[in-house]
């Protein structure tokens, strides 16, 4: 991990009350794993005091993304941020996602937890392999980078509200999905229910899945013992979610 | 060099990693030499593994943040297998920091201390915000019989200076300073974090899942500095402190107020280089104003 100033190349506001900034980062583009992140200094009148966590989003070039909705004043301030701004990045940490070698791939995303699953849509791409991407939300207006997706595979969406796909929640389409697949894996980041929901379909049709979770967090690099998920572990009550994930095997978890 | 002796610890500089705030020292080691800090203060150490507390653990505002980690760490045989040898490799002083729920545990983790090498001095961590201490209502630093009985159970089992850490919670922070010093404390810690609260107004929850915690960070800087100003014109004795210290300048304004040492905490979290780059501006600092060493700075605050 590396802790540097990045130069803000882009900062665009990708749908209502979220936001994208690409900047400058070489030598993190050429080898971002999916599922790793990122921890941003938010800077300026009234700044939270610890970093934020972001997953990378995507990479073009020699330039890094991250996503973010707007909900503190933390993610105000980088909101705010203007293309020249320099942002003070540690990264990468965290561990990330492990493809497998199935013959499909599932990418499950609940709201936001769209974030993290561009890049792993597009290693699983370059490696010559198609995905099914699953955006699921509460409301239609949640939905994020379906166009994205589809240049890496089929996209299923699906919100509660109806307002935009299938109006059900995520596990109708996923589950129709693992019948169909004879030898899948599945990948999902989202909230602790669209998880739990997603472990226990993996689990129904016995296929390896793998969970990004989201934990308040100070340091991001297993210093701080801050960011605790519970696990099944007989020697460990708690791993830690910034250095022993984010990335988790579902079944591991104690939901 | 600004090199100083703390109760009988030399160090190459006057700056520590605060204890909880800086592991082991491992991921630090990642973004910088540990040999330029005057010492590393390793995480707290119980006898057995702890578990730590529900999550969340932190919560965060404009001037620091709220821990609850509850003492979490794999216990002192991990400590001495796996983060001792690491530490072996650095030309830093390392300093234990030990809790228990009885000055016999903390006797006895003294004991087992004493016989590491690499060890080379003990910070009693009685004042934790995030656990039980033992049958007390409240701190162990909150009673001065307790402090002391602690103190002296932890100086009756090792031939290493022994530092104590205090609170900032009690009436007279002085009493129990001076209990401390009278059953035998080398040096004293000033301060740990500040009991605390943080809500979520929509949620209506706390923000941390133990409800309460230990508050840090530039906000605590100002009590900090009080207490360490009281102790050092009240008791001879010297001092490390510790309380929102993020830069060589706030380190520099503890040693004006009589402090020995000072260690950067939760500023570590937000900048992995603090703590270096706090002994490499205290350094400066001496060269710019022509001072030989820290009894030049030490104490000097004009009144």
């Amino acid at each position: 991990m590396n802790n540097f100033k990045a130069k803000v190349l882009e900062s665009a506001q990708a749908a209502p009350g979220i936001f994208k900034i690409k900047f400058s980062a070489p030598a993190l583009a050429a080898g971002a794993k999916p599922g790793r992140f990122l921890e941003v200094l938010c800077t300026g009148p009234n700044a939270p005091f610890l970093r934020r966590p972001f997953g990378i989003h995507d990479v073009e070039g020699g330039a890094v993304y991250f996503i973010f909705k707007k909900t503190g004043r933390g993610t105000e301030l980088l909101s705010n941020l203007k293309p020249g701004d320099f942002i003070d990045v540690t990264a990468p940490l965290g561990n990330g996602f492990e493809i497998q070698k199935t013959k499909e791939h599932l990418l499950a995303a609940g709201g936001m937890g769209a974030a993290p699953l561009l890049l792993l849509a597009r290693r699983i791409k370059e490696s010559g392999q198609t995905c099914k991407i699953f955006l699921a939300a509460r409301a239609g207006a949640e939905i994020i980078c379906a166009d994205e997706f589809k240049k890496y595979g089929e996209v299923f969406i699906s919100a509660e509200d109806g307002a935009k796909g299938e109006k059900c929640m995520i596990d109708a389409p996923l589950e129709r999905a693992l019948k169909e697949a004879k030898n899948a894996a599945l990948y999902a980041c989202g909230s602790v229910g669209m998880l739990r929901c997603v472990a226990g379909l993996g689990a129904k049709y016995k296929v390896n899945t793998q969970v990004s979770l989201e934990e308040k967090m100070a340091c991001g690099m297993g210093v701080c013992q801050g960011c605790p998920v519970e696990v099944k572990n007989k020697d460990t009550k708690y791993k830690m979610v910034c250095k022993d994930g984010p990335v988790f095997n579902a079944e591991d978890i104690v939901w | 060099m600004v090199e100083v002796n703390v109760g009988g610890l030399k160090l190459k500089n006057p700056v520590m990693s605060a204890s909880g705030t800086f592991g082991y020292g491992k991921e630090f080691a990642g973004f910088y030499d540990l040999s330029l800090l005057g010492a590393v203060v390793c995480k707290t150490i119980t006898l057995r593994q702890r578990e730590g507390n529900k999550p969340p653990r932190v919560a965060d505002f404009s001037g620091g943040m709220l821990n609850s980690i509850g003492l979490e760490n794999k216990g002192a045989e991990y400590f001495i297998e796996t983060a001792l040898p690491f530490l072996a490799k650095y030309d830093t002083k390392v300093v234990a920091s030990i809790a228990g729920g009885s000055a016999q545990e903390y006797g006895e983790l003294a004991k087992i201390l004493d016989k590491q090498k690499r060890v080379d001095a003990i910070e009693i961590n009685l004042s934790c915000p995030n656990v039980a201490h033992g049958k007390s209502k409240g701190l162990f630093a909150q009673c001065c019989a307790t402090s002391a009985s602690i103190v002296a159970a932890a100086r009756a089992n090792t031939q290493k200076p022994v530092f104590a850490k205090l609170t900032a919670m009690v009436s007279d922070v002085v009493a129990v300073a001076k209990e401390c010093k009278a059953a035998g404390a080398h040096a004293l810690t000033l301060i740990n974090t500040l009991p605390a609260m943080a809500v979520n107004l929509q949620t209506k929850k706390p923000m941390l899942g133990n409800v309460s915690g230990g508050m840090s960070g530039p906000a605590i800087k100002a009590v900090a500095l009080k207490v360490v100003w009281d102790v050092y014109n009240n008791v001879d004795i010297p001092i490390i402190a510790s309380g929102g210290i993020s830069t060589a300048a706030d380190a520099l304004e503890f040693i004006l107020c009589g402090a020995t040492a000072a260690q950067i905490g939760s500023a570590n979290f937000v900048n992995p280089f603090a703590a270096r780059d706090a002994a490499a501006g205290i350094e400066e600092y001496f060269k710019t104003n022509n001072l030989k060493n820290i009894e030049d700075l030490r104490g000097k605050l004009k009144i």
